[in-house]
């Protein structure tokens, strides 16, 4: 994983490693990914974001079976209210796999698009929440 | 005060050759339009200048709206070397509109693009594509009004905002309806020509108000490095500086004998036509007019648009070339202009300093332009030997030219009144052979022989040899003995 998506990702595996409930960790999932939809609307345009968003669901829908009702999900773009709530029927450890796998196949469609180089100028401005975790973002 | 009229800032575009067209630059704060078909390059000069022009204290927004979509746009406008990733978000902000645009209401849309231009403070603002805005519009069924206020609005905001603007987009080609043309300062047009197989990209400047724009359309590339506009070459009045200082005296011509013949050589700042048929040594004159000048210490030009090969231009040549005393153009481009080769020309030349320049040849020169230029070969011709003469170097041009034994001409274009020196090079019969004469035509306010001379080739070039003496007709082709002073009926039975 590059460095922004690790840093995306750090903050939801912070919360998990100090036990957080599968509830808190979805919340703080979904929340990275309104901040990635804010960060990249203006720029793409809400229509592409969400597009790149259901295509890398799409993709990981296989090896996580049960964040397929979120891909059907007709929601508008940029509501993440499905995801967060599957993740959090799931356990925290799972909740941080789907997620970083998720993010990564994000990342990855991004850069094979509009390569690595602009996709991390663009993620750079995604804000990870620090109330969401209990332990300050070691990235950050 | 001293000075109480407002002084417009001119905009370095970062754009090779637009600023020149634009007649020194980008006014500041300008309400601009790029318009022209699809691919004809728009969002690609938009994103050239952008990268030239925002700074961190005064950023670049670049609206998007319905049209190509942003994913696409920023993954082949980054293929560009001006294309700079830490720029965005820093200097650079891209915004889409396309949620506010679907809604057709133009007033949200020019609300949302004030806000954004209030909170950033833009120094250049783009808006791409203008032409969903316009249809957009009309959808609301409030075509015209609608928009003329709308862009009204947006060009007083900019204005005011101190931003210089653009809109991209399609326009219909009938100018005088479109309301968006008469509030814009500046009308940037973008053609692609088609003729044959080639396809020749062409900028016009329609208007650009307060400055003097070079009118007529303008040929540009599109390579990695973006776009770069051939500006034409300058007027004689207002060319550069001359890059070799121009002095008295004349050029020799590394024959000695034509030197001769030529009341001692070409003189300096002179252009001259060599022409003759296929085979007859015009590049071998040609070669020697360099090799003379690298000889005598100075530097040289040469655009080929025949023998290919550096081994095919002779030993001593490829030499000069390898050692930076001669210059190449690169004539292999396909659909060439007259104005990108002078272009390339001209800057060779100041670079070297080069007081010889040579086009080898004329013929193969225009089969190398696009098709469209060919109509215009021979006003390109003579506008390129004016500001080739404008830089003080001395030109030598080939010419190929069938031999024609019933008329007697110099070149196919009607381009030897443009030169200041012709030199004809023939083939006649004589002895049961193929010899080949010469002779020096014209030599514009010089004395020079009359003589048509005999010549041959070997391995040091060219070798003038005598006149022929009591033959006649020789321009004919078919030499006969002179029969009298003045032959009898010798023109009825030529040729």
């Amino acid at each position: 994983m590059q460095s922004e998506a690790l840093r995306i990702q750090a903050t939801i595996a912070a919360l998990a490693a100090i036990n957080a409930d599968a509830e808190r960790v979805a919340a703080a999932a979904a929340a990275s990914w309104y901040e990635i939809h804010a960060a990249l609307a203006p720029v793409i345009g809400p229509g592409g974001a969400a597009a790149l968003y259901r295509r890398a669901l799409h993709l990981i829908c296989g090896a996580y079976p049960w964040l397929t009702a979120a891909r059907e999900d007709p929601l508008r773009a940029g509501e993440f209210a499905a995801l967060q709530l599957l993740l959090s029927e799931q356990a925290s450890a799972q909740v941080v796999a789907a997620n970083g796998a998720l993010l990564q196949t994000f990342y990855d469609l991004l850069s094979s698009l509009v390569g690595v180089s602009l996709t991390e100028r663009l993620l750079r401005s995604v804000r990870t929440d620090p109330g969401a975790s209990a332990q300050t973002d070691p990235l950050r | 005060m001293t000075e109480h009229k407002a002084t417009i800032r001119r905009l370095a575009t970062g754009v090779p050759g637009l600023d020149v067209v634009l007649g020194g630059g980008l006014p500041e704060f300008s309400f601009n339009l790029i318009a022209g078909p699809p691919g004809s390059g728009k969002t690609t000069l938009a994103h050239q200048m952008m990268f030239a022009l925002a700074t961190r204290e005064r950023p670049a927004l670049y609206f998007t709206v319905l049209g190509e979509p942003p994913l696409k746009m920023l993954r082949y406008q980054q293929q560009f070397a001006f294309f700079d990733t830490e720029q965005v978000n820093s200097a650079i902000r891209f915004i889409n509109l396309a949620d506010d645009t679907v809604t057709g209401d133009l007033d949200r849309v020019l609300g949302r693009i004030v806000g954004e231009v209030k909170a950033y403070g833009p120094g250049v603002v783009f808006v791409d594509s203008f032409r969903s805005v316009m249809l957009a519009g009309q959808l609301e069924g409030k075509p015209y009004m609608g928009l003329q206020h709308f862009i009204q609005q947006l060009g007083m905001v900019m204005t005011s905002w101190q931003a210089t603007s653009f809109l991209i987009g399609e326009y219909p080609e009938q100018i005088d309806s479109n309301p968006v043309f008469t509030v814009a300062d500046g009308l940037i047009w973008l053609r692609q020509s088609q003729q044959s197989n080639s396809v020749v990209r062409k900028m016009e400047i329609m208007k650009m108000r307060g400055q003097r724009t070079l009118p007529g359309l303008h040929t540009f590339r599109i390579s990695s490095a973006g776009i770069q506009v051939f500006a034409p070459m300058p007027d004689v009045a207002t060319a550069e500086a001359p890059a070799a200082p121009v002095t008295k005296g004349r050029l020799r011509m590394g024959v000695p004998e034509l030197d001769h013949m030529m009341g001692g050589g070409l003189p300096r700042g002179y252009s001259l036509l060599v022409a003759g048929p296929s085979g007859s040594g015009k590049s071998i004159l040609a070669s020697a007019f360099l090799i003379e000048g690298a000889r005598a210490g100075e530097t040289g030009v040469i655009a080929a648009f025949e023998q290919r090969s550096s081994v095919a231009r002779g030993r001593v040549l490829a030499e000069l070339i390898d050692a930076g005393r001669i210059g190449v153009v690169d004539t292999r481009a396909p659909d060439l202009s007259v104005d990108e080769i002078a272009r390339l020309l001209i800057t060779e030349i100041q670079r070297l300093q080069a007081s010889r320049v040579v086009i080898d040849s004329l013929s193969g020169f225009e089969l190398a332009l696009a098709p469209t230029f060919r109509n215009e070969f021979r006003e390109s011709l003579a506008r390129l030997v004016a500001s080739l003469a404008a830089t003080g170097a001395s030109v030598l041009m080939t010419s190929e030219l069938e031999d024609r034994y019933t008329d007697l001409r110099f070149s196919p274009y009607g381009t030897a009144f443009m030169t200041d020196a012709i030199i004809v090079q023939r083939y006649i019969e004589l002895d049961s052979r193929l010899r080949r004469i010469l002779a020096v035509v014209k030599l514009r306010a010089s004395v020079h022989s009359n003589e048509l001379r005999l010549f041959h080739i070997d391995d040091q070039g060219i070798r003038i040899g005598e006149m022929v003496p009591g033959l006649e007709g020789l321009l004919g082709g078919q030499p006969r003995q002179q029969q009298s002073k003045h032959g009898s009926g010798a023109s009825d039975d030529d040729g």
